[in-house]
C-alpha cells in the first residue's frame, strides 16, 4: 500500500518517542553529501549547519533556497512490510550580506517529525479472558525557525551565532474498542523554546577548511491539551469525559550537540567533506515510553566533483555528489539501539550559463532499526529537490 | 529582483497551504510491546448488587387493547386472577318498530395472548354491571372495582384457542335483551346516554375456583361485541327468505367515549413470601424472599436493584472512566416453561427511595431493555444482560447521595400477567452480577 500525503513526512514508528524523529533535512547540496557540512561556506548556496558560514556571503549577494523532499519508506516488522510515500517542504531559507565582513540568514525547516500508526494493538482486559483493541496514531512535528549571523573575525577565522525558535505541535490519538464501547484519548502537545548556536569556521590552508558548531542545550516548554471522549451503549454521540487545555508538562530537554567538520579541496573540481557530530542525550536523562534517549554520534562523508566550476561551458559546471553517513542512534528500545546508515548521491545543475543559481537533486537511501523481536526496520528512499537562487543586489547593469 | 519576490510570496503561500493536519498514515501492525502508552481496561464484577421486590400500589389497566380474563394458581405468585369490565354502546340506535329479537350472543375475538395451561377447561361468567363505568380518579387501575350482579347471566365453559381460534362465542339468554330491545324499538333509547342508563355494561370473570389460564381478547369493536340478532316478519313473503332478513344490532367497546373498559388484575399471595408486601414503599429483600426476586405484569410486582458500593470505584488507581456496565440477572431454573413463558426482554426504569418512578432514563436514549445474552442462549441458560452504564454514571456524579434504584419489569406491564422469578443476591452461582469495564487512561 502506498499512501500519499503532505506535511508529516515520516512514517516511522520510532517517531512515537519524544518529539519524533529528527528530520535530518538539509539545505541544497548537503543532502547529497552525507548530511553534514560544518565546514562549508555560504557562497552560492546557503549552509544552515554552521552560523559562521554566513560570514562569507559575497558582498551584495542575496541567496534564496527552497527545497522539497519526498520519502518512500518501507517499514517491516516480523515479516510484514508496508510502503508509503510522503512529501514535505524540506526548507525555506534566505541569506544576505550585512556588510563586507558579515552576513545573516533566516531559515525555516522541519526539526522533527511524527507519523505513526500502531494498529490493532491487542491487550488483555484485566480481570477477564477478553481482549480489547487499541489503535494509536501520531502526527505532527516541530519546526525550526533560525536566524543566523556570521562575522569574519580575521582573514582566516569566522565566527557565527544562531538563534532558533523551535515550535510545533505533536498530536497523539488512541482509540480503544471493547465490544460496542469505545474510548478516544486525544493528546496534543505544543512545544516551544529558543535555542542558541555558536559556530566557528577557519581556513587552515587553501585546500583545507574546518568548521565547528555547538548547539547549546535547551528546554522546550510543553503545554498539553487533552480530550477524552467515549461512546457507550450504542449511543450515537460521543460523550466527553475530560477536556483539559493548557496544562504544563515537564519540559522536554534538547541536549548539547557538537559538530565538527572539514572540507578538503585539492583542486577546483574536487571537494571532500568529513563530518562528525555528537549529541549528548545521556545528560538529559530522559526516557519516553519504553525508549531511553542515549548519546548519539553521526559520521558523514561526501565528495563533490565538477569538471570546471568556473567554466563558461554549462555542462562542465554540473556538480556530481556522493555521500554516506552512519548514525549510532539516540534511542534505545528494549536494549536495542536504533542505529542506521545512509548513502546518497546527487547532482547540482546550474540554472543558466551565467548565474550561480542552481537546482540540486539528490537521492538517498537509508536503513535503520532492526526487524527482529518487536522492533521495526525502516528503509527510506529519500528524494530531495532544491532551488538555490543567487541574486546580486545593487548591481547596475552597464548595458541594458 | 522582482521575480525573486514573487517566488518568495508564492512559496510562503505554499507553505501555509501545506500545513493541514489530518491525513492518512499507514497502518503497520506492531506488537503491544512497542508502546506502554495504551489505556488499561479492567473488568470488575465484585461490586455489591442488592435486590428486593416491591409492588406498585396500582397500575393503569384501562389503556391498551387487551381484555384479560382468567385465573390460575402460580407457585410463586399465588392465585392470579383477571376480570374485564366494559361498557358497550352502538353507533345507531335505530331498529324498525316491527322487528323481533331472535337471539343474543357475545363474540370475543382472541388476540393471541395466553398464560398458563390452555388445555384445561375454562369458564367465563358474564355478569351485568350495576354501576356506571366511571372511574373514581382519572383512570381505572388493576385494583379498581365496580358493583355487578353477582348472579351471572350465563357461564361459558370452553377450551380456549388463543392461537388457532378466531373468537369465542357466548350465547346470552334472550330474556336479558328483550326489555332493552323493546325500549330501542319504541325510541325510548335513542343515544348512548339513554342506553347506558338502562344497561351499564358487563363484567367478564373467571369462575371463582378456576385454575387454568388467563386469556387475552381484543377490545376491537370489529372483533369483540354483543350482538342482537333480530328479524322483521314479512307477511307477503311466505316462502324461504327467513335467513335472508336476519338483521343484527352490535354493541361494542367504543374507546372514543373515554374510559369504557378496564382489567381488574389481582393475586392472592397468602402463605407466600410476597405476602408481606403492602405499600409501594415496602420492599421484600431477596434474602427474606427465599433468595429470589419477583417481577409480574398486571399485579405490579417489580424487582428493585441497588448498587450500594458503586462509589468505591473512585478507589481504583489512576484516573479513568466506565466504558461499560452490564448487570446480569438469571431467571430461576424451573420457574418457567413453555406455558409459563419467559419474557425475552425486561424494561429497565429508575425509581427513587420511595419506589416512585423517576423520569430519568438510564441512558438518555429511550427505554433500556435487559435481554438474553447470545452466548448464554447457546448453552440453554438464559441470562438477562442489562446495560446500566448510563445509570451508574449518573449515580456516580450524584451528590448528595439519593437512594435511587433500578427496577425491572416486563414489556407489557399493564396488559399482561407475564412474570419472571430471578435469583437474588446471595446465590453463589446465579446471583446478580454487575460487570464493569473500567478504562484507566492516567496511571
Amino acid at each position: 500500500m502506498v499512501v500519499g500525503q503532505t506535511n508529516t513526512i515520516t512514517a516511522s514508528p520510532y517517531s512515537l518517542y519524544g518529539i519524533g524523529v529528527n528530520t535530518k533535512s538539509s539545505i541544497g547540496r548537503n543532502s547529497a553529501l552525507g548530511g553534514g557540512g560544518y565546514a562549508f561556506q555560504t557562497i552560492d548556496q546557503i549552509n544552515n549547519h554552521n552560523p559562521a558560514s554566513f560570514a562569507t556571503i559575497p558582498d551584495n549577494n542575496f541567496l534564496y533556497d527552497f527545497g522539497l523532499t519526498a520519502e518512500l519508506s518501507s517499514i517491516s516488522s516480523r515479516g510484514n512490510e508496508e510502503k508509503r510515500l510522503a512529501g514535505n517542504i524540506s526548507n525555506l531559507a534566505i541569506a544576505a550580506t550585512t556588510g563586507a565582513s558579515s552576513g545573516f540568514g533566516l531559515t525555516l525547516e522541519p526539526y522533527s517529525d511524527v507519523g505513526y500508526a500502531l494498529i490493532g494493538v491487542e491487550s488483555n482486559i484485566e480481570g477477564s479472558y477478553d481482549t480489547f483493541i487499541s489503535n494509536i496514531f501520531g502526527s505532527g512535528g516541530l519546526n525550526d525557525l533560525k536566524l543566523n549571523y556570521g562575522y569574519i573575525l580575521k582573514n582566516r577565522l569566522r565566527v557565527g551565532v544562531g538563534l532558533s525558535y523551535i515550535f510545533g505541535t505533536i498530536k497523539e490519538t488512541q482509540r480503544i474498542q471493547s465490544q460496542y464501547n469505545s474510548l478516544e484519548v486525544e493528546d496534543k502537545n505544543k512545544y516551544s523554546g529558543f535555542r542558541m548556536d555558536v559556530g566557528l569556521q577557519g581556513t587552515i590552508s587553501d585546500y583545507l577548511k574546518f568548521g565547528f558548531t555547538a548547539r547549546l542545550p535547551t528546554s522546550l516548554k510543553v503545554t498539553h491539551d487533552r480530550r477524552i471522549s467515549k461512546k457507550v451503549s450504542l449511543t450515537p454521540k460521543p460523550q466527553v469525559v475530560e477536556n483539559t487545555t493548557g496544562e504544563h508538562l515537564p519540559n522536554f530537554d534538547l541536549p548539547l550537540e557538537l559538530g565538527l567538520g572539514i572540507v578538503y579541496t585539492p583542486s577546483s573540481s574536487w571537494a571532500m567533506n568529513l563530518d562528525y557530530s555528537r549529541n549528548f542525550w545521556n545528560t538529559t536523562d530522559q526516557n519516553d515510553n519504553i525508549g531511553t534517549f542515549i548519546d548519539q554520534e553521526i559520521f558523514g562523508v561526501g565528495i563533490e566533483y565538477a569538471m570546471d566550476n568556473q567554466s563558461i561551458n554549462y555542462w562542465k559546471r554540473i556538480k556530481f555528489r556522493i555521500g554516506g553517513s552512519y548514525d549510532s542512534g539516540y534511542l534505545e528500545v528494549y536494549d536495542h539501539i536504533i542505529d542506521g546508515y545512509s548513502v546518497s548521491g546527487g547532482i547540482g545543475i546550474p540554472l543558466s550559463r551565467s548565474s550561480k543559481s542552481s537546482i540540486n537533486i539528490s537521492y538517498g537511501r537509508s536503513e535503520h532499526g532492526a526487524s527482529q523481536g518487536i522492533l521495526v526496520e525502516e528503509t527510506l528512499n529519500t528524494f530531495n529537490i532544491n532551488i538555490s537562487l543567487v541574486d546580486i543586489w545593487f548591481l547596475k547593469r552597464k548595458i541594458n | 529582483m522582482k521575480h525573486l519576490n514573487w517566488i518568495l510570496i508564492l512559496t510562503i503561500l505554499f507553505v501555509v497551504s501545506c500545513s493541514t493536519e489530518e491525513r492518512d498514515i499507514p497502518t503497520l501492525e506492531v506488537g503491544q510491546e512497542f508502546t506502554d502508552k495504551t489505556v488499561r481496561l479492567i473488568e470488575i464484577d465484585t461490586f455489591e448488587v442488592r435486590t428486593s421486590t416491591f409492588k406498585f400500589d396500582s397500575i393503569v389497566t384501562s389503556q391498551g387493547e387487551r381484555l384479560l380474563i382468567g385465573r390460575y394458581l402460580d407457585n410463586y405468585f399465588g392465585t392470579v386472577k383477571s376480570e374485564s369490565y366494559m361498557e358497550l354502546t352502538t353507533e345507531d340506535y335505530h331498529v324498525p318498530e316491527d322487528a323481533e329479537l331472535d337471539s343474543i350472543a357475545l363474540i370475543m375475538g382472541y388476540d393471541g395472548y395466553y398464560y398458563n395451561d390452555t388445555l384445561q377447561l375454562s369458564h367465563i361468567q358474564v355478569h351485568k354491571l350495576l354501576e356506571d363505568l366511571e372511574p373514581a380518579e382519572d383512570n381505572f387501575y388493576n385494583t379498581s372495582s365496580l358493583t355487578f350482579d353477582t348472579i351471572p347471566l350465563v357461564t361459558k365453559r370452553f377450551y380456549p384457542e388463543p392461537l388457532g381460534g378466531d373468537s369465542l362465542h357466548i350465547s346470552i339468554p334472550k330474556s336479558f335483551g328483550v326489555p332493552i330491545f323493546k325500549l330501542i324499538k319504541e325510541k325510548s333509547i335513542s343515544d348512548d346516554n339513554d342506553f347506558t342508563e338502562q344497561f351499564k355494561g358487563i363484567v367478564l370473570r373467571p369462575s371463582s375456583d378456576g385454575n387454568s389460564n388467563v386469556i387475552g381478547f381484543t377490545n376491537d369493536s370489529e372483533r369483540t361485541y354483543l350482538r342482537f340478532f333480530y328479524s322483521i316478519p314479512e307477511e307477503f313473503n311466505d316462502e324461504d327468505e327467513d335467513d335472508g332478513n336476519e338483521l343484527v344490532l352490535d354493541f361494542a367497546i367504543t374507546p372514543i367515549y373515554g374510559l369504557s373498559w378496564f382489567n381488574r388484575i389481582t393475586s392472592d399471595v397468602t402463605g407466600l413470601p410476597l405476602e408481606v408486601l403492602g405499600d409501594q414503599e415496602d420492599g421484600l429483600s431477596s434474602s427474606k424472599g427465599g433468595g429470589l426476586t419477583f417481577v409480574q405484569s398486571g399485579t405490579g410486582y417489580v424487582t428493585r436493584i441497588e448498587f450500594p458500593t458503586i462509589k468505591n470505584i473512585g478507589d481504583l488507581p489512576g484516573t479513568g472512566t466506565i466504558l461499560s456496565a452490564v448487570l446480569e440477572m438469571t431467571p430461576l431454573v424451573d420457574s418457567y416453561d413453555d406455558i409459563l413463558s419467559l419474557s425475552d426482554s425486561l424494561q429497565v426504569h429508575v425509581v427513587d427511595q420511595n419506589n416512585e418512578l423517576s423520569p430519568f432514563l438510564p441512558n438518555g436514549n429511550g427505554i433500556v431493555y435487559g435481554r438474553f445474552g447470545e452466548t448464554d442462549l447457546e448453552f440453554g441458560e438464559p441470562i438477562y444482560q442489562i446495560p446500566v452504564t448510563g445509570y451508574i454514571e449518573q449515580e456516580l456524579v450524584e451528590a448528595p447521595e439519593i437512594d435511587n434504584g433500578l427496577i425491572l419489569m416486563p414489556n407489557d406491564f399493564q396488559n399482561s400477567i407475564d412474570r419472571v422469578v430471578l435469583y437474588g443476591a446471595g446465590f453463589t452461582d446465579f446471583s446478580p452480577k454487575l460487570i464493569i469495564t473500567y478504562a484507566i487512561y492516567d496511571e
